[in-house]
């Protein structure tokens, strides 16, 4: 499936002219790539979250048209979203080359329903992504998972995935579902709360202590420094 | 309850809590999770309630993960104490939350259940908060 996105070249940056933009229905983005400068671009918000609801659970590449020029193959790179409200605030695009290898994380799709969880397991699912390295040509949109015959205590591992021209950026033996053995339940008894809260260890008292110790030598060297003084005071 | 194990000072400053959480916003281990809506001190105790409150609902099942720890000193002047003197003693701990901070993540648990068990603790906590569900693909977790 193809995917296409109408951008335009910005030429103003900074906070005040993005959050303008941002005001207007515009998201602020860029796009980089190898060898490539770096183009400050203006999306149509609207569009861009069309977008991004097509291609839920997918990594796809996307046909870019910046302007009048002629459309270029592109990646979304990064993607920052308001912490709230989850309005996109920022996209990040790269360019992608034919036959140049790209690092990008590849969603995980789990099919079925595990034995395990059946028998009272608990389905932990660590990598949710996968970072992969491959030739542009080979880029899965995703990797499905059949976690059917998954039992309790077992897992699915990286080198378990077969991907032909593939690379994995993480180690083979990181997991990426795992059914886990429920935890025995221990009945606490409710400790009597009479106790006073412990303190924490405070490391800089340590450290005036220790700074403390050469004064008081200090102080028993000058008395007997001012001795011979008060002697000849005396006499 | 949650305290730190050593510290560098004993007594805090106020601080501010203004602005919005800028770290740890966004679904990172679990499927659903329990976000800030306002500016707040969760107080240890207060945690602590939180995750009973879960623990208790989910008995055996599910995956949770704390997303706060209490690492400020609140100190407190005795009743009946006339001004000055200097400030008072540490008397609880507590995290600083601003808007759009993960409090609790959940795991391996149903829609409903999941829901349910976060609503439980939003109930303990001293700020208004949202549930949140995991998007399909997440493009910040590049």
């Amino acid at each position: 499936m193809e995917y296409r996105l109408k951008v335009e070249e910005r030429s103003a940056s900074g906070k005040s002219a993005n959050k303008k933009m941002r005001r207007q229905g515009v998201v602020p983005g860029v796009i980089y790539g190898h060898g490539d400068k770096a183009v400050n671009l203006s999306v149509n918000e609207h569009d861009f979250t069309k977008l991004l609801e097509t291609i839920k659970g997918r990594s796809p590449i996307i046909d870019l048209t910046i302007g009048d020029k002629p459309a270029v193959k592109a990646i979304i790179k990064t993607m920052q979203r308001e912490a709230m409200t989850k309005k996109v605030m920022s996209v990040d695009f790269q360019i992608i080359h034919a036959k140049e290898k790209i690092t990008l994380s590849i969603p995980v799709i789990l099919k079925g329903s595990p034995i395990g969880v059946k028998d009272g397991g608990i389905l932990d699912n660590p990598l949710r992504s996968i970072p992969i390295r491959c030739e542009v040509s080979k880029v899965p949109e995703h990797i499905e998972i059949d976690i059917t015959d998954l039992k309790m205590g077992h897992s699915i591992h990286i080198s378990d995935i077969k991907l032909e021209g593939v690379e994995f950026v993480f180690a083979s033996d990181a997991p990426i579902v795992s059914v886990l053995v429920p935890r025995k339940v221990v009945e606490e008894v409710a400790a009597p709360v009479t106790e006073e809260l412990k303190e924490p260890e405070v490391i800089t008292e340590k450290k005036r202590e220790e700074e403390e110790e050469p004064e008081e030598g200090e102080k028993k060297k000058k008395p007997a420094a001012e001795q011979p003084k008060e002697k000849e005071a005396k006499k | 309850m949650l305290m730190p194990k050593r510290i560098k000072y004993r007594k805090h400053h106020r601080g501010n809590r203004k602005g919005k959480a800028t770290r740890a916003n966004k679904l990172d281990f679990g499927e659903f999770g329990l976000q800030a809506a306002e500016p707040a001190w969760i107080s240890a105790r207060q945690i602590e309630a939180g995750r009973v409150a879960i623990s208790k609902f989910l008995k055996k099942s599910g995956k949770l993960w704390l997303r706060i720890f209490p690492d400020k000193p609140v100190t407190k002047k005795p009743a009946e104490t006339r001004m000055g003197k200097g400030k008072g003693n540490p008397e609880f701990w507590v995290a600083v939350v601003k808007p759009g901070r993960m409090i609790f993540e959940l795991e391996g648990l149903t829609h409903e259940d999941s829901t349910e068990a976060l609503r439980r603790a939003a109930s303990k906590m001293p700020c208004k908060t949202h549930i949140i569900k995991r998007e399909e693909m997440d493009y910040e977790s590049y």
